[in-house]
């Protein structure tokens, strides 16, 4: 892969870049907290303007890392379950639904599963033989569904539970490790040279008990921890490498999520409470660039006929760059219905920024818009020449640790 | 509760088939205690990427009241909390080895490891 160079003039370059961007910008309608009001007078232009500012918040809120969400089901309740059981049979799965249910039948709040059906249901496996098979390929499409479901109730004593079921689909993955066959000859290099040298002492003979006692289990669980130590260190660096190599590979993926309001926790009780729908999309630009689509379409019943709306926000944006050095530039967007009158139902942004490593760990970063401000958030942030300078110790594009 | 697994015909060797049925990497190592001796020794080591493909195989001359330890190791780091499903099937002449079927299944760590050892007796 080409990239560029840190030269001491690409550097130079890097920083001119910048400051020339801010010079020609006019900021007060893309940076609020830059943009000082004249007067308190409230317009319906000034009204029209600050709905849509909420309007272009919002599409850079929810568009936050152009990915589909891990477990949508969660994502639709707009919550970050503690704990996500995760059966890795069809019995622990049965027992994980039951979990789900208090001794009343209710539903119970705080629940969070999340299953792949191809790992546990007898007959749906997939090795990797057919997952690597190239060309339209079901089996590889069966192995990334994961299906999420979760349960919980906003603030109130008398606030429904909202039950919500997700599925997260991988319709191609080019960046996907498990598909390259020198990826996966590494991969099983590495993981081998963590095997115990050899058995556990004190291993009873068959015919003097047949349970491990609690010393044995001990070393067992030493055993495995030291070895999924060794395993995590070396799959760590060897997935990173890989997925930094491959920055601005192509993929797609979709997800859905709904879900049921229960009166009082009841499946008795139940009301549709919505819908919604991602699609994330990537595109190879030769060597140095990505182009990604996002799109998240969101159908919320409310509590009323009154409180129904439909909102569609979507991106696009181009990443330039390379592991030390990029850029992007985007625009931002979301379409409503259902807004009040005098209210905008349609609203768009654009954002631009400029990012460089200056040591390991540690980014100068330079950027306009919504995008920097929401979601590219730096440790520490300084406003100069008009454009939003933050130093941050990872970069925005840098795979998920 | 450790397998307890036969019982098994001394004259024929036991075949033991690994296979993860959840696309993860694997690697594995199989060691062979004899019932006269208290010394493990290793018959067989494998991983992804060894020629063998999806399905490992390896093979012993054994006998009642010996034992085997086997140390599996799946991985997946694009797939981190995963479940997974690997089999380590025990058979002799072709035909199963009775309690010879031994599913390991569990979820990865969040960089998507696990391991599993456990030995079981020959009966």
């Amino acid at each position: 892969m080409a990239r560029l160079r840190l030269t001491p003039g690409v550097r130079a370059a890097f920083v001119f870049l910048a400051i020339l961007l801010a010079a020609t910008t006019p900021l007060a309608a893309q940076d609020a907290d830059t943009a000082q009001p004249d007067d308190d007078t409230t317009t319906v232009d000034d009204t029209e303007s600050d709905s849509a500012d909420l309007v272009r918040r919002a599409a850079a809120t929810v568009i936050s890392s152009y990915s589909v969400p891990d477990m949508p089901a969660a994502a639709f309740l707009g919550t970050t379950p503690a704990t996500i059981t995760r059966p890795a049979t069809a019995r622990d799965l049965l027992i994980g639904l039951a979990s789900g249910v208090d001794e009343h039948g209710q539903a119970r709040q705080g629940f969070a599963l999340e299953a792949s059906p191809s790992a546990i249901v007898p007959g749906l496996g997939v090795s990797l033989e057919q997952y690597r098979e190239p060309g339209a390929n079901p089996r590889y499409l069966l192995a990334n569904l994961l299906v999420s479901l979760g349960a919980a109730r906003a603030a109130g004593d008398t606030a429904p539970t909202v039950l919500a079921y997700g599925i997260r689909l991988t319709l191609f993955d080019r960046a996907d490790p498990m598909r390259d066959p020198v990826f996966l000859q590494a991969l099983g290099d590495s993981i081998a040279r963590c095997r115990p040298k050899a058995p556990i002492p004190g291993i009873p003979r068959g015919d003097t008990t047949s349970q491990a006692n609690a010393l044995l289990r001990d070393l067992l669980a030493e055993h495995h921890d030291r070895a999924v130590r060794c395993m995590d260190s070396h799959t760590r660096k060897l997935a990173r490498r890989y997925a930094r190599a491959r920055w601005n590979a192509s993929s797609m993926y979709v997800a859905y999520a709904g879900g049921e309001r229960l009166g009082r926790g009841s499946f008795a009780r139940r009301r549709h409470a919505g819908d919604r729908v991602w699609a994330t999309g990537a595109i190879r630009v030769g060597a140095v660039a990505q182009t990604l689509v996002y799109a998240d379409w969101t159908h919320d019943r409310g509590d009323g006929a009154a409180d129904v709306f439909d909102a569609l926000s979507y991106g696009a944006r181009v990443n330039l760059g390379s592991e030390s050095a990029n850029g992007f530039v985007e625009l931002l967007g979301q379409t409503r219905s259902g807004t009040p009158v005098g209210v905008p139902g349609r609203a768009t942004a654009w954002s631009a920024g400029l990012e460089l490593r200056a040591a390991e760990s540690l980014w100068i970063s330079a950027g306009l818009g919504e995008r920097f401000r929401r979601t590219a958030t730096p440790e520490v942030v300084a406003v100069l020449a008009g454009v939003r300078w933050g130093v941050s110790l990872r970069s925005w594009l840098s795979p998920a640790e | 509760m450790v397998p307890r697994v036969g019982p098994i015909d001394p004259t024929a060797p036991v075949r033991l088939e690994l296979v993860c049925e959840s696309g993860h990497a694997v690697a594995f190592a199989l060691w062979h205690r004899p019932p006269d001796t208290g010394e493990w020794k290793k018959f067989a080591e494998g991983r992804t990427g060894d020629g063998q493909g999806d399905v490992h195989h390896a093979s012993i001359d054994t006998k009642p009241h010996a034992q085997i330890y086997y140390w599996v190791a799946v991985s997946n780091p694009a797939r981190p909390h995963a479940a997974y499903r690997a089999r380590l099937s025990l058979t002799q002449r072709d035909a199963l080895v009775p309690h010879g079927s031994i599913d390991l299944t569990g979820t990865t760590d969040a960089t998507g490891n696990d391991s599993v050892e456990q030995w079981l007796d020959f009966v």
